[in-house]
């Protein structure tokens, strides 16, 4: 017998003892009993296989107690879909809100930026003595931090923005605001 | 494999042939010796119950005694299991009050007799099922524990552990291969 038709055999054996086969296939099987000695000596190894099983202790094998069921497989499913299509549409409203509403996110242009950028130096009395604090370093902490080399920093590095800014301080722009 | 008629009708005892008619003593007790046991696990595979397992192989034997010697030498055993499977049968039919394939496997598969010689599963058996039980992958292990152990059914398995009942037969299957391999030709 081939070791295929063999595994097929023992575990038709080991389903007609369980009383796992259908009543068509326990008729067909019964039939086969009465003509197929390999047949019989499986169903007679069946029985020795699950008596040994049987007639173990409890704690004979390390049994570990059956898996607990995922939480997705005892939601019922019309749950889950009800859970993931209001995400859907949570996600769907947002896109469309933000397209919809483009001021809603601030913007920050160029100009606005250079602008309050500039007022910064407006009232540098006020924030001259908070600055210079800012700069001193802290006694009796080590600061890690390498000193930027200007000439390593090239323009493409500061924002447009901030050169903008720049140009306005020194510039009439400043004054005109400052004689405003 | 099937056995030639003439090799399976049981012919009656003939008058006044005694001894030549019947099987020989020790060589009934030899055949005994060697199947018996094997006759009675198959029996219960069939009748799914101890004492009636008992009754039919004593019944299996009586006709060994009366018409053993119209079977070959060489199919003996599988005339010995053919006329057990017709007793049982036989049996099974009498026995109107058992609920045909519902037995628990616990009530049918464990040993009766506390002598070593009459239990229906040897020591050795059961440590060696151990064994390869053991060594089995955890899901397959719990699937046989399940099955054979606590009696449940592939579908209650299925169900209790969350997986399809195609997985729970894969399972089964698969770990009744390895248990094979391992306990040889055995089990």
């Amino acid at each position: 017998m081939r070791p295929d038709a063999s595994s097929d055999l023992s575990w038709l054996a080991l389903r007609y003892i369980c009383g796992e086969l259908s009543d068509a296939e326990t008729a067909a099987f019964e039939l086969r009993l009465d003509e197929d000695q390999a047949a019989r000596e499986a169903v007679a190894r069946a029985v020795e296989l699950a008596g040994a099983v049987v007639s173990l202790p409890r704690d004979a094998s390390q049994i570990l107690p059956a898996p607990r069921r995922p939480l997705v497989a005892t939601v019922p499913r019309w749950i889950l879909a009800i859970a993931a299509s209001a995400l859907f549409l949570i996600a769907l409203r947002s896109v469309w809100h933000d397209r919809s509403h483009p001021t809603a996110k601030p913007a920050a242009p160029s100009a606005a930026l250079a602008l309050a950028w500039s007022g910064v130096h407006e009232d540098e009395d006020k924030t001259a003595d908070l600055l210079e604090w800012l700069d001193a370093a802290p006694q009796g902490v080590e600061t890690h931090l390498a000193a930027v080399d200007t000439a390593t920093v090239s323009d493409s590095d500061v924002p447009d923005w901030m050169l903008e800014a720049g140009s306005l301080t020194g510039s009439a722009g400043l004054s005109e605001r400052k004689e405003n | 494999m099937r056995e030639p008629e003439d090799h399976l009708r049981l012919q009656p005892l003939e008058e006044g042939s005694a001894g030549r008619g019947t099987l020989e003593p020790s060589r009934v007790e030899s055949l005994f010796h060697e199947h018996a046991m094997e006759v009675r696990r198959f029996v219960l595979g069939i009748v799914r119950d101890p004492e009636v397992a008992a009754d039919v192989l004593q019944s299996t034997f009586a006709k060994v005694v009366e018409s053993g010697h119209t079977a070959r030498a060489e199919t003996l055993k599988g005339w010995l299991f053919r006329v057990a499977y017709h007793e049982a049968l036989t049996a099974r039919r009498r026995d109107q009050t058992r609920a045909e394939g519902q037995r628990k496997l616990a009530s049918f598969c464990t040993n009766t007799s506390d002598r070593p010689e009459d239990r229906l599963i040897q020591g050795e058996t059961i440590e060696a099922v151990r064994k390869a039980l053991d060594d089995l992958p955890n899901e397959q292990r719990r699937v046989v524990w399940a099955r054979l152990y606590e009696d449940k059914t592939f579908a209650t398995i299925a169900q209790e552990f969350g997986v399809p009942l195609g997985t729970v037969l894969t399972r089964m299957r698969l770990a009744l291969d390895k248990m094979r391999r391992s306990l040889g030709t055995g089990v």
